[in-house]
């Protein structure tokens, strides 16, 4: 049984992967609460497919892929907030337009390079075994000061989401706060994409935090009940994946969408089955 | 907390030619008003007439395209920590994961400043505020789980652990029973005889007369200012509520003032 969970890690390109995903797992998992609580979903998908496009011209560019994903996730997530506030369209149609343009255009990019479909795949699918050391320090030092952001302002955050007029009445800066979220949510993106890709990364954010949300009625609990839950079904799924020799990225979704299942079924609060006994 | 500019005497709201609306529509055109410490005032008038504007522009929300207006001698929105602001209840998500304690912790914010945590003045004031408006029991509760009074209740608890010195109450006790309706009103009856002001939105006319010490009359402008007693004006009343009034024989004057918005609050009674 302990070599079934420790063999693997006889290799540093799993080791690697084992730390990226529990970071990845647990930092997803605290942003994604409040997509989750904002109704953030669809904006969290566009955010992700506009990373595309930097990703892949810091790919022909030969950087890191992670300097292009957060500068076109970090600028499409302010655009789309701004757009927000000076409603001149609705929010959800300025975000459709965004989403497929941009992501378009990456794919175009995409098309003018030669041999271009392995890299592709990764892209838009994640490879959590191709992360490197440098990776590893990126993800630690963002992802820390992502987290570090969150317990700072933690409660001038709640006030703000959960009753953004009363916050500014109490002279919260109701508006800096949304944009700083945002961007939270930005920079959670794009360092998660090498983990489980473009296409999957909303998952990530949505799912273990609407699988919490149908266990508590507490906040707090709440944030960490979906990081580690998030961060164990992501270290499940990287075993199956290793194993089952399948995907990483969409085996490490698919755990976490059979926990939001389970928990749909048999949840305290929301559990059909439950509901029905009782 | 008292600060000298809440001394007998002193201006609280000091508003001159007022004009505030959305888009293309004015909702308040030519409000001049004062309001001292003290003063309990019921801001009166049918839907539309500009009650929750008033409170919304007082409270800072809400900037007016012209005329002056101050508040504790300070633009509106200057002075958070000394006004309370409570809006009307749709603005909030219910099925936000936070309790009646989370809820009146809130109010606490703009005094513990940021990045620090709530220490036990501010654990004192919660249990301070809850006692008030008598929820201690249900502090634990999930805002969702609770009755459309209920609700109102705790988000006035979280006005009153602000301890602020200006209370700007949008419809407080709309959709509560009777008997809440007279504890919340006893409440804020001794915030005012502390020296404390509170201007709140009302539809009961009934609780006008016999609650608040001054009321402001509104359908877009300012209609009438004075005591409380103005709701037995029929001329008051005919040039507030125009088309909603019906006339019956003997001089009863009958409001028909549907406030359909808070439906939820009237269909969950405590």
């Amino acid at each position: 049984m302990i070599d079934f969970f420790l063999s693997p890690l006889a290799y540093g390109f799993m080791q690697r992967a084992l730390i990226a995903s529990v970071l990845v797992g647990g930092i997803t998992a605290l942003v994604g609460v409040y997509v989750v609580l904002k109704g953030l979903a669809f904006m969290g998908d566009a955010i992700s497919h506009a990373a595309f496009p930097g990703v892949v011209i810091a790919f022909m560019l030969k950087t890191s892929i992670y300097y292009g994903a957060v500068l076109a996730a970090v600028g499409t997530a302010i655009g789309i907030a701004w757009v927000g506030q000076h409603k001149q369209v609705r929010l959800d149609t300025a975000i459709g337009v965004l989403f497929a343009g941009t992501f378009a255009f990456g794919v175009l990019l995409m098309s003018t390079i030669k041999g271009y479909v392995g890299d592709l795949f990764s892209f838009l699918f994640g490879n959590v075994l191709a992360v490197s050391n440098t990776d590893l320090v990126v993800l630690g030092v963002l992802g820390g000061a992502i987290v570090l952001t969150l317990v700072a302002v933690y409660k001038e955050l709640l006030f703000a989401t959960f009753d953004p007029l009363g916050a500014q009445a109490a002279g919260l800066p109701v508006a800096a706060l949304e944009y700083g979220l945002l961007t939270l949510i930005a920079l959670t993106i794009a360092i998660s994409i090498q983990v489980v890709g473009i296409i999957l990364v909303v998952a990530m954010l949505v799912t273990p935090a609407a699988t919490a949300q149908q266990l508590t009625v507490r906040f707090n609990r709440l944030l960490i009940l979906a990081a580690a839950l998030s961060v164990a079904e992501s270290v499940v799924g990287l075993y199956i994946s290793y194993y089952g020799n399948w995907a990483s990225g969409a085996t490490i979704v698919l755990v976490q969408t059979a926990g939001f299942g389970l928990v749909m079924l048999f949840g305290q609060r929301a559990g059909i089955l439950r509901r029905r006994a009782g | 907390m008292n600060q000298p500019s809440t001394e007998i005497g002193s201006v609280v709201i000091r508003a001159a030619g007022l004009e505030a609306g959305y888009g293309d529509r004015l909702a308040l055109e030519g409000i001049t008003l004062e309001v001292g410490p003290g003063e309990l005032v019921a801001v009166v008038g049918p839907n539309g007439s500009g009650k929750s504007t008033l409170l919304k522009v007082l409270a800072g929300l809400l900037r007016p395209r012209a005329g002056k207006i101050t508040v504790f001698d300070a633009a509106p929105g200057k002075r958070p920590q000394r006004v309370a602001f409570l809006s009307q209840a749709e603005s909030v998500e219910w099925s936000f994961p936070v309790s009646v304690w989370d809820v009146v912790l809130m109010g606490r914010y703009s005094r513990i400043g940021w990045f620090r945590r709530p220490g036990a003045m501010d654990v004192a004031a919660v249990h301070r505020a809850l006692e008030q408006v008598g929820m201690r029991d249900l502090a634990q509760r999930q805002v969702g789980e609770l009755s459309g009074g209920q609700q109102r209740r705790a988000f006035l608890a979280r006005a009153l652990a602000q301890e602020p010195d200006l209370y700007l109450l949008d419809e407080p006790v709309t959709g509560v029973d009777m008997a809440t309706e007279e504890e919340l009103m006893a409440v804020l009856v001794d915030e005012c005889k502390r020296g404390k002001t509170v201007l709140a939105s009302t539809h009961d006319l009934a609780s006008v007369a016999v609650h608040f010490s001054r009321a402001i009359w509104l359908n877009r402008r300012l209609v009438a200012d004075g005591p409380a007693s103005l709701v037995r004006d029929a001329a008051v009343l005919r040039a507030t509520y125009g088309g909603h009034l019906i006339e019956v024989s003997n001089g009863v004057l009958l409001v028909d003032d549907p406030h359909d918005r808070q439906e939820k609050g009237m269909a969950h009674h405590d």
